[in-house]
């Protein structure tokens, strides 16, 4: 489960985790920077990706600058029988963006399955969480929408 | 059209941008140009290797706190002073204050939520680790 990086696959990580350089061949400025060549920058890379150390290249996006501004945190109390299904069932959705099992306090917290949805608007949001209930028949749920953000900050690889 | 295809999975090759310029119609250093006025504007926040933080041996968790109302912004300021929680947020629930916190180990994770125990001022915490994930892919769909 844990993967051993070495130092290189490590400073890789460190260059390219928060912006990767503009430029034709990116890879290329990276393998310049630590005196290796492009073709092994590419080749560790796509180790870091095959064993899932790095999931995706791509850019992550501001969403209330996008004007999503409806992001409910929902907690569904799922039978414990049911969890595999349902949380393969809600992680399907295209509008569900994250989606996790947690554990339960019995008799003090019940909710296991957590989902995050991120909408424009309440109205909008509440009815796909209406459609999410129904297409998993699991009727017990928390819209914990956040209305106040203390934080949101990255940890960075180092 | 470009936002959308940036939040994409670009190929790891030597020539990554290239696709999604051609699919915009673009040169690619048109493409850089509007990513960085992008970067600018605030609308991307990073762009580069997602990195599952898990598998280089993070440890991290989700807490949800009950606090008395008159005491939530004081709290949540003491918490947002640990460089270790990441994410915080106020939400409308009896348990009002939830965060994220993160750490190079579970020994150094063990010992944060320890000092967090022990600097108190709350009713009461929930410890909520992830058991299984079943999605991430925050891909937002931009209308």
């Amino acid at each position: 489960m844990l993967m051993k990086l070495d130092e290189t696959d490590a400073a890789i990580l460190r260059i390219m985790q928060d912006n990767v350089p503009l430029v034709l061949r990116p890879f290329l400025t990276v393998a310049e920077k630590l005196g290796i060549r492009e073709g092994e920058v590419i080749e560790r890379v796509q180790k870091m990706v095959d064993s899932g150390v790095v999931r995706r290249f791509s850019a992550s996006m501001r969403h209330r600058k996008l004007g999503i501004k409806a992001n409910p945190l929902i907690a569904w109390r799922v039978p414990r029988e049911k969890v595999e299904e349902v949380g393969n069932r809600l992680a399907s959705y295209e509008e569900v963006t994250h989606c996790y099992e947690r554990p339960l306090m019995p008799g003090k917290w019940e909710y296991n399955l957590y989902t995050m949805i991120h909408g424009y608007d309440k109205e909008s949001v509440e009815k796909l969480v209406g459609k999410l209930s129904r297409a998993v028949g699991i009727k017990d749920y928390l819209m914990l929408y956040s209305s106040r953000e203390y934080k949101k900050t990255y940890k960075r690889y180092e | 059209m470009i936002l959308k295809e940036l939040q994409g999975n670009l190929p790891i090759v030597e020539r990554p941008f290239q696709g999604v310029a051609q699919k915009a119609n673009i040169t690619e250093e048109e493409l850089f140009t509007r990513i960085r006025k992008l970067i600018d504007e605030g609308l991307i926040r990073k762009f580069g290797l997602r990195i599952d933080s898990k598998k280089v041996g993070y440890a991290s968790t989700l807490v949800a706190m009950k606090v008395a109302r008159g005491k939530r912004d004081e709290i949540a300021a003491k918490l947002n002073t640990y460089p270790n929680v990441t994410h915080n947020y106020a939400r409308e629930h009896e348990y009002n204050l939830w965060f994220t916190i993160i750490a190079r180990s579970k020994d150094e994770l063990e010992k944060n939520l320890d000092k967090i125990q022990r600097d108190g001022g709350y009713e009461d915490m929930l410890n909520l680790p992830v058991l299984r994930k079943f999605k991430i892919n925050v891909k937002f769909d931009i209308k």
